[in-house]
């Protein structure tokens, strides 16, 4: 993909995203996940230390299901249940000397952490709810972890790319020197709705450029027949192309693509329109970008629910047996969760 | 309140202050030493002069206690303690202290308590069970006191869902947060993030007391894990000035010894009590050998090894023997050194380190057939016991005169140098078989090889020589085409006269050997020369496995049997010697080994690695620059040629024979006038090139004309 094209795309994505970035009153979002629901969901995943356990994945948490735990209590507003998350997230997780959030802690290793790398989705989450969460209860000491969080954020994965702003993937590696002058970031880091948060925990970083940038790179991002985006994307001097090194496909990650879009106020139109037209000729699957065919049908009712979230943006309500949530497994619960909180707080009539 | 006590929360006090003066700067880059100055300097001498009565009763009057007591961290959450009224005094902590017979937090908690409510009076024995009413909270306590933290939140949660005016106990409420704090700590420093660690602690000064040695070791050694020893030293300090649990002190000083430079852990002895650091000594004294084993440099004080010896004898663990062993091996006494290894050994037997010493001493001792049957079952321990293997089994095959080795130990040898693709190895495989007149399979262990390191000089040359002893002259002469201009010994294979011949009646087949002259003479001894190199130059252990120190001396004696390849790898290895008198011979003799085997630009960039006499620096310099102008003007690059004759210039006079290269070069650039002026010069002297050259330039002008 050439250069030009990419600024063509850029405006493009800036006429056609209309993703609030900042000025814009943030939803409230609390209450839009039931009690009932949160405590059938902390019931599996959520162990009285505050630990939110990635069940499938052997077991280990990370900052990313600690971020996924405390936006869901918030949201839940299980303020309790929220502290006792962000005690084991800052206990166990919040150790790094930069401030960020070391990404993998297994129970059954000494010590827990074993992989000190922060992952940058987990940073942004965890600041997110906790802005949230020190806002509209008025916690101190939650705006002032929000605050050193994002400015940790903004000062150690904001880079520039093209001359745009991106998110690196994580404070190590990833960077040009180790991939040949290549850039890989991750779209599916890009969780819109915390940016106008960022903004004003950290208001000295250009989140404002982050996100019109993600809503560009996504947009330019379409590989393959199917016109989706990788999980992993190289960015170079050229353009955009699938990241080498990781399989071409549209998958776990990619996958939260559409819900971050919608949950940030993302509308039915040419940014969704390829994931709208994946969910209706494929339905929920990993998809290998080369064929545009799935290579993985996903079943779980929370992946289920992510289209019935894209179908409902264009007006179809959400299938009855979807709008009970019973928990399965870690992911697909939680994306469910935050799914039906979308559609509460911004699609009510789909239900 | 004892007169201790108060000491100690003085001091508690003090440390705080340097401490939080630090939390009050930015996060500071390691290496970024701003923190040495000002108030460490206030803060350390009064944490060290705790029998200074007079001046720290005046510091610790009560009414200041509540600042300094550990239950106050800054930044709780709890409310102000003087909302409470004087009635209902929580006394619940100071029940679960008298319960955990910790008669220092009581009274620090008895302290704090009359300094919040001046009329308040402790019981008048806090140790006895106190008749207490609330079992919840008593529950609460209870389960703080087995480390059930997230238990006693959620208890704390469900009774204020229960009841939304109770409030914990603030010493509850701060001991979990400093527990929260602590337990953040440690896992920063179990995960080695030293900035974070410091950071914490800046802001928790209430944990760094003796309750919690463990975290002001971590203090200690994030300081000096970020080039701040002078901080891990005062950190360190407070613990020897201040607390006085026996097992804690003598860690404590066994960690200083451990981290922090001989002369900052030696200040720290003062605070010795009694002899009650001895074994921190016995440390300093292994830290001390132990360093000075690590290389070939230098010897130990006589006192040292002496009580390490005695320590090592009485040793139950093999930590002392082996690191003897280490150092007489390192020393050349490998006599010794098998002595220390073997009682290392009778703790350890599974110490692979301990049977790679026993391995090398073997090694060194040349008892290489007992080292391949003791290092064979150690070979896939670890890649330093394989290294020590194929040292002895280099070692073995090249013994003068061959051993006689059985075939099961052959086949053992072969698998192990298969599986580990190792030159050095296989190349010793195929003069052994060279030498058993087992030509064929003795070249297809130099073809393994080459296959393994095409780069490989020596399974190259031997290649060469076995397929010349078979008679395949065409087979011999790819190799030496290939290998021409990188080696001479092998180029000059491809001579006449140079032919290898399978001579005398028994097994003994002797590979030519090449004097500095070119001329081949008749090896002296008996065996195949360049299977007998390693060993003949003093070791067997493959080159990369030498100390510098050992290597040097390896590459003068390879130089001597014109193995210039090798002796430039063994050179390469001593260049990297802490002592620059080694250094300077060593890229002296790597400069001399790439010029013999014709790679010029390695020489030229050896020859300026280390310093060099001047004398010396004239007599690389004029060599490689002699090489290269040769090799400039045999790739036709003529320009270059002149450029690299007019450096030589600098350091000694053209002889004639460059001079007329010079003109050739001049010619071949169509610099007539310059061709011929140099040619004339030459031609004086009655030079038949430069006599030619004259003809050509005439030959040349003529027809362009």
């Amino acid at each position: 993909m050439s250069a030009s094209l990419l600024r063509r795309l850029a405006v493009v994505a800036a006429c056609y995203t209309a993703l609030p970035v900042a000025a814009q009153p943030a939803p409230t979002m609390e209450g839009t996940v039931s009690g009932a629901e949160w405590t059938a969901y902390a019931d599996h995943f959520v162990g009285e230390d505050g630990r939110v356990v990635d069940d499938v994945n052997g077991g280990i948490s990370h900052s990313e299901s600690q971020g996924y735990g405390l936006l869901l209590a918030y949201s839940a507003g299980d303020r309790d249940g929220f502290d006792r998350i962000w005690t084991f997230t800052r206990n166990e997780l919040l150790i790094r000397s930069d401030r960020l959030a070391a990404w993998k802690w297994d129970a059954s290793a000494k010590p827990h952490v074993v992989d000190v790398n922060n992952a940058s989705d987990g940073d942004v989450l965890i600041a997110y709810a906790l802005g949230l969460a020190g806002e509209s209860w008025r916690n101190q000491r939650y705006s002032e972890a929000a605050r050193g969080l994002a400015s940790a954020i903004g000062e150690n994965l904001l880079t520039d790319a093209n001359n745009r702003i991106v998110l690196r993937p994580g404070a190590e590696g990833f960077g040009r020197a180790d991939n040949n002058g290549m850039l890989v970031v991750n779209p599916s880091y890009w969780i819109f709705e915390a940016f106008p948060m960022l903004e004003k925990l950290a208001p000295d970083h250009p989140w404002q450029q982050l996100a019109a940038s993600g809503a560009e790179l996504i947009n330019a991002a379409r590989f393959g027949p199917a016109r989706l985006p990788t999980d992993w994307v190289a960015i170079s001097a050229e353009g955009l192309t699938p990241a080498p090194d990781f399989p071409a496909v549209y998958g776990y990650n990619a996958i939260r693509i559409p819900l971050y879009l919608l949950r940030a106020g993302a509308k039915s139109g040419p940014l969704l329109e390829n994931f709208e037209h994946a969910a209706a000729s494929i339905g929920p699957a990993i998809i290998d970008i080369a064929t545009g065919q799935p290579v993985e049908t996903l079943t779980d009712p929370g992946y289920r629910m992510l289209d019935a979230a894209l179908a409902c943006a264009a007006g179809t309500p959400v299938p009855e047996d979807l709008r009970r949530f019973e928990p399965t497994t870690y992911y697909p619960s939680t994306l469910h969760l935050l799914a039906l909180s979308y559609v509460r707080e911004r699609q009510p009539q789909c239900l | 309140m004892s007169v201790k006590t108060l000491v100690q929360l003085v001091v508690v006090a003090g440390v705080a202050t340097w401490i939080v003066t630090e939390g009050l700067m930015p996060p500071t880059p390691p290496g970024v030493d701003d923190l040495t100055t000002g108030a460490i300097g206030t803060a350390i001498p009064s944490a060290r002069r705790t029998d200074a009565g007079p001046l720290v009763i005046t510091q610790a009057m009560p009414d200041e206690l509540p600042r300094n007591t550990q239950l106050n961290s800054p930044g709780t959450a709890s409310p102000p303690p003087t909302d409470r009224r004087s009635g209902d005094v929580d006394e619940s902590a100071l029940r679960y202290f008298a319960r955990q017979g910790d008669a220092r937090r009581l009274e620090a908690e008895i302290a704090r308590l009359r300094a919040i409510y001046p009329g308040w009076q402790p019981p008048a024995d806090p140790l006895a069970p106190v008749d207490y009413a609330d079992h919840e909270l008593d529950r609460m306590w209870q389960l703080f006191s087995e480390g059930r933290y997230a238990e006693v939140r959620a208890a704390i949660a469900d009774r204020r869902k229960k009841e939304p005016q109770w409030q914990p106990p603030d010493a509850l409420v701060q001991l979990l947060d400093q527990t929260d704090t602590r337990i953040r700590l440690t896992n920063a420093s179990d995960a080695k993030q030293w900035g974070a660690v410091v950071d914490i602690a800046a802001k928790t000064p209430s944990l760094l007391t003796c309750d919690y040695v463990d975290v002001l070791w971590r203090v200690a050694e994030a300081f000096a894990n970020t080039d701040r020893p002078n901080r891990a030293e005062d950190a360190y300090a407070y613990i020897l000035a201040n607390c006085d649990n026996p097992q804690e002190r003598l860690a404590t000083i066994r960690k200083a010894v451990a981290l922090l430079p001989e002369k900052d852990s030696d200040t720290l002895f003062t605070f010795e009590r009694g002899d009650e650091f001895a074994a921190a000594r016995d440390d300093q004294i292994r830290r001390r050998v132990g360093k000075i084993a690590e290389t070939e440099e230098g010897l130990a004080d006589p006192a040292d090894l002496t009580r390490l010896e005695d320590l090592a004898r009485a040793a139950a663990d093999s930590g002392d023997p082996a690191l003897l062993g280490w150092y007489y091996y390192r020393r050349d006494k490998p006599g010794v050194a098998l002595d220390w290894f073997t009682d290392a050994r009778e703790r350890a037997p599974e110490s692979a380190k301990a049977a790679e010493g026993y391995a090398l001493s073997l090694n060194q001792l040349d008892r290489f057939a007992e080292a391949e049957t003791f290092g064979y079952d150690w070979a896939d321990a670890t890649e330093d016991n394989l290294a020590a293997y194929l040292g002895s089994v280099v070692g073995l095959l090249s013994m003068d005169p061959p051993p006689r080795v059985s075939e099961s130990t052959l086949e053992r040898i072969v698998s192990v140098v298969v599986k580990a693709r190792d030159p050095a190895a296989g190349e010793q495989l195929g003069w052994y078989a060279y030498n058993l007149k087992q030509i064929k399979t003795a070249t297809r262990w130099f073809e393994t090889v080459l296959r393994w390191d095409p780069e490989d000089e020596s399974a190259a040359y031997g290649l060469a020589v076995t397929r010349l002893a078979l008679k395949d002259r065409t087979g011999a002469n790819v190799v030496i085409r290939e290998w021409a201009d990188r080696s001479e010994r092998i180029a000059k294979l491809g001579k006449p006269g140079s032919r290898t011949e399978l001579r005398g009646p028994n097994y003994t087949i002797d590979a030519p050997v090449y004097d500095e002259g070119g001329i081949v003479r008749t090896p002296v001894r008996r065996t195949a020369a360049p299977a007998a190199a390693p060993a003949r130059c003093g070791g067997s252990a493959p080159v990369n496995t030498l100390t510098p120190t050992q290597a040097l001396p390896r590459g003068w004696c390879l130089m001597d049997l014109n193995r210039p390849v090798e002796a430039a790898a063994a050179f390469e290895i001593a260049m990297r010697s802490p002592n620059a008198k080694v250094r300077s011979d060593a890229a002296y003799g790597a400069s001399l080994a790439n010029l013999r085997s014709g790679v010029t630009d390695k020489a030229a960039v050896a020859a300026a690695s280390a310093p060099q006499s001047s004398k010396r620096q004239t007599e690389l310099m004029t060599s490689v620059l002699t090489q290269q102008a040769l090799a400039l003007y045999a790739e036709g690059r003529y320009a270059e040629t002149i450029l690299a004759l007019d450096a030589r210039n600098q350091y000694a006079q053209e002889q004639n024979d460059l001079l007329v290269l010079r003109g050739w070069a001049y010619l071949k650039m169509r610099r007539y006038a310059d061709a011929r002026r140099i040619f004339q010069a030459a031609a004086g002297t009655g030079s038949p090139d430069a006599i030619r050259g004259l003809a050509e330039v005439q030959a040349a002008q003529s027809g362009l004309r």
